[in-house]
């Protein structure tokens, strides 16, 4: 076990990882939208050659609002299969990261039909269908991303009579997309030893002295930065880390339409 | 809702009544198990995979078959789930699984190796316990596991005089049909393994009924196994 | 000798064809009316009276003599427990390893308080399948020569273990100067063999991790796996970077390799 987590990181160190990659280059992953048939919008996650990883569907119900002018966004994170307790609680981890790098910016005004009365409830739900999948934080929130882009919500209005106060919705014609222009996407930088590196693998997260996990929106703006992991960093190492998450998120932000992602920086 | 189950001889999606949804299936989804398959037939969607054999607990304790049974909380027709484990149905479905497949597994072959059976619904358009069977008995014999034979399993129901095979969410939430009916079968000796049938209408089962219903659940089990051994034979032939 | 029957590809619960007075051998079994049949998916085979049906995938069964890899699950009461990837774990007892000073005396009381520095948890080994108990499908390994014994500086690579084929020597060193030891259970190790080295050099590095990626993809593709066959996908591949190795268009080339033969 030591004489393996030697091999990794002395790899790092040349740069010639275990799969073949440089220590700032990705695997490619392709993203499917569409593959719930009975969910108004989803999305599945496979990295190259393997099977998928990541299945997100969301669903959308008409509920109360807790916040006047605001929808409810709700997201679940299950692992398929027996989990133990130590899976349970690091999906927990997993969902509270993901809830406060990225869908604390999502714009719930949008969800809102009646202020104060009615509002539509996003329900995002997501099954990591491998145990051993790595960089979790950061393809979790891709196949969130592209299955909020899926998503068709009808469009209605809702009408409060004014003098019986009695609420109606009505039902329009055509279907609505959700706004996702604010929302930011979660990159994840780790520092092993003296280098930075991206996209870990199950292995190699094994290894990482310091995960950062960053946030950024469309516009290269730095929503967030999460640390994880016992290791201690120097603050230049912070301000590389965040340079290099910044032009991993425009690479991705690119590639985000086409399905297939893979990033390599210099 | 008074939805029409028949109009005309024929079902809400078009279907005769003695016809069975079309059915997909793919072997080696989850490449991080012993094996997995996953069975859609029509909307309903199911994925299995299986962990073993592997070592019990214990080092001479006698193996056993466990199923963890899921459903994703985006699979459902209508509304989002309430609980994707732990209720009854699937701690019921769970107990079921464990007895139907330790006749089947030849566990004298592996005495003391555990086979954990994990089974995740992704979307749920009727008679999703004979399709959670079917993806179950495909990816055991991915897995290369010894089984005794297939275990095949269909839905079937009753409406106006007439047996229904294969039925949808609609069909067996609605108040009108005599649903759902689930029969497992191993395949060669169509003798029958799993019989579960929760009725929500309050309907009574006359014996003649029961014939007619168990008659058409065994003829979906009989074209759904030839289905699968034709798809295995298309899977290993690439 | 083993004869396949035929190349009909026969399912759990098919009456596998076969001659009167034949036994049923393993992926069989004999049902009531003495119908010999399939358990397993595969094509059935014959040696002598025995019918056989070799299963297309399965975890490791395990023979006397075959050389594993493995990992130390479990240190305890004078003997080790390894994961090779079968049904059961394996034993490795504490009598049955060779000791570093190549010693061949009796084990003591230190010795099992020591066990921690010959093996300890989760390291991976080379070992050979000393004896498989008839009822219980227990097996046994062994690391009493100086060949087998705790694995470093190199890679595990898992693959299925019915595409390990039988080979006269399992521990090789491939065209291009790549140590690997073949494991019958499907694991293979690719190492690089010089121990005075604190460090893997980056040339052997490569070679390593391009050996590794092969192999992965080989399984992926279902290509039987000898040192022949790799150093045929080596020179179909020579051409890509190391960076681009793991890809679908890969895949695609080393599949083609079986269609042509």
């Amino acid at each position: 076990m030591q004489s393996e987590k030697k091999f990794i990181t002395d790899g790092i160190k040349q740069n010639c990882r275990c799969d073949g990659r440089g220590i700032l280059s990705s695997r490619r992953i392709k993203i499917e939208k569409g593959v719930c048939t009975l969910s108004p919008g989803s999305a599945q996650l496979n990295i190259e050659l393997s099977s998928p990883h990541i299945i997100c569907g969301c669903k959308l119900e008409i509920g109360v609002p807790e916040v006047e002018d605001e929808g409810i966004v709700n997201l679940s994170i299950e692992l398929a299969g027996k989990s133990l307790m130590t899976d349970k609680e690091r999906m927990a981890e997993v969902k509270s990261l993901i809830e406060m790098l990225m869908l604390n910016y999502f714009n719930k005004k949008q969800l809102c039909i009646i202020p104060g009365r009615k509002c539509w409830k996003l329900f995002i739900d997501v099954e990591i269908l491998d145990k051993d999948a790595s960089n979790l934080i950061e393809h979790i929130s891709l196949t969130i991303t592209s299955a909020l882009e899926d998503v068709k919500v009808l469009a209605t209005e809702g009408i409060v009579n004014k003098n019986t106060k009695e609420e109606y919705i009505e039902i329009l014609d055509g279907t609505v997309r959700i706004n996702i222009d604010e929302l930011p996407i979660i990159t994840t930088v780790a520092q092993i030893n003296t280098s930075s590196v991206l996209d870990l693998t199950a292995e190699e997260e094994g290894c990482a002295d310091s995960l950062l996990h960053f946030s950024i929106d469309k516009n290269g703006t730095i929503k967030g930065i999460i640390k994880e992991n016992p290791g201690r960093l120097a603050v230049d190492q912070v301000l590389s880390a965040a340079n290099i998450a910044k032009e991993v998120a425009a690479h991705i932000f690119s590639d985000l339409g086409t399905g297939s992602i893979k990033y390599k920086l210099s | 809702m008074t939805e029409e189950i028949l109009f005309y001889g024929f079902r809400q999606d078009g279907r005769r009544p003695g016809e069975l949804r079309q059915i997909k299936i793919k072997l080696g989804v989850v490449d991080n198990s012993s094996g997995s398959a996953l069975f859609q037939i029509g909307h309903t969607s199911v994925l299995a995979f299986i962990h073993g054999p592997k070592q019990t607990k214990h080092e001479k304790e006698s193996g056993h078959i466990h199923c963890y049974f899921n459903t994703a909380y985006f699979s459902s027709s209508g509304e989002r789930r309430k609980f994707s484990k732990g209720d009854k149905k699937s701690n019921e479905f769970e107990a079921n699984v464990r007895t139907m497949f330790e006749s089947v597994v030849l566990m004298e072959n592996n005495p003391h190796s555990d086979i954990d059976i994990h089974v995740l619904v992704l979307a749920d358009d009727g008679s999703v316990e004979c399709a959670a069977i079917n993806a179950i008995t495909l990816s055991l014999i991915h897995a290369g596991v010894p089984l005794k034979d297939f275990l095949v399993s269909c839905s079937s129901g009753f409406y106006s005089g007439m047996p229904l095979i294969d039925l949808t969410y609609s069909e067996s939430t609605s108040f009108q049909v005599i649903s759902e009916y689930r029969v497992a079968v191993l395949g060669k000796s169509l003798q029958i393994a799993y019989l579960n049938y929760d009725d929500i209408g309050g309907h009574k089962l006359t014996p003649e009924v029961v014939r007619e219903i168990t008659a058409m659940a065994i003829e979906g089990c009989k074209q759904v196994h030839f289905i699968m051994k034709q798809e295995l034979q298309n899977a290993c032939s690439n | 000798m083993e004869i396949e029957i035929e190349r009909n590809l026969v399912m759990p619960g098919d009456v596998v064809p076969c001659p009167t007075g034949s036994m049923p051998g393993y992926g069989t079994y004999q049902n009531e009316v003495g119908e010999i049949v399939s358990n397993v998916m595969g094509y059935p085979a014959m040696y002598n009276r025995l019918v056989c049906v070799n299963s297309l995938r399965g975890c490791y069964i395990g023979e006397t003599g075959n050389v594993v890899i493995g990992r130390i699950s479990q240190v305890g009461n004078k003997r080790w427990k390894v994961d090779i990837g079968a049904s059961q774990e394996a034993a490795l007892q504490l009598s049955s390893i060779d000791l570093p000073t190549g010693e061949h005396r009796i084990r003591s009381e230190e010795d099992q308080l020591h066990m921690r520095e010959y093996f300890n948890h989760n390291d991976l080994l080379s070992a050979e399948v000393q004896s498989k108990s008839q009822e219980g499908k227990a097996i046994n390994l062994q690391t009493r020569s100086s060949k087998f014994g705790k694995l470093k500086n190199g890679m595990l690579v898992v693959v299925s273990p019915n595409l390990v084929a039988r080979m006269r020597q399992h521990f090789c060193q491939l065209n291009n100067e790549v140590d690997i030891i073949f494991g019958r259970n499907g694991w293979i190790w690719v190492y690089y063999n010089n121990t005075n080295e604190l460090e893997v050099p980056l040339i052997r590095r490569q070679q390593i991790v391009r050996i590794s990626c092969l192999l992965k993809l080989m399984n992926k593709a279902l290509v039987m796996i000898s040192p022949e066959k790799i150093q045929q996908v080596f020179e179909r591949t020579s051409d890509i970077e190391l960076e681009d190795l793991l890809a679908e268009s890969t895949l695609e080339r080393i599949k083609d390799i079986d269609a042509v033969e």
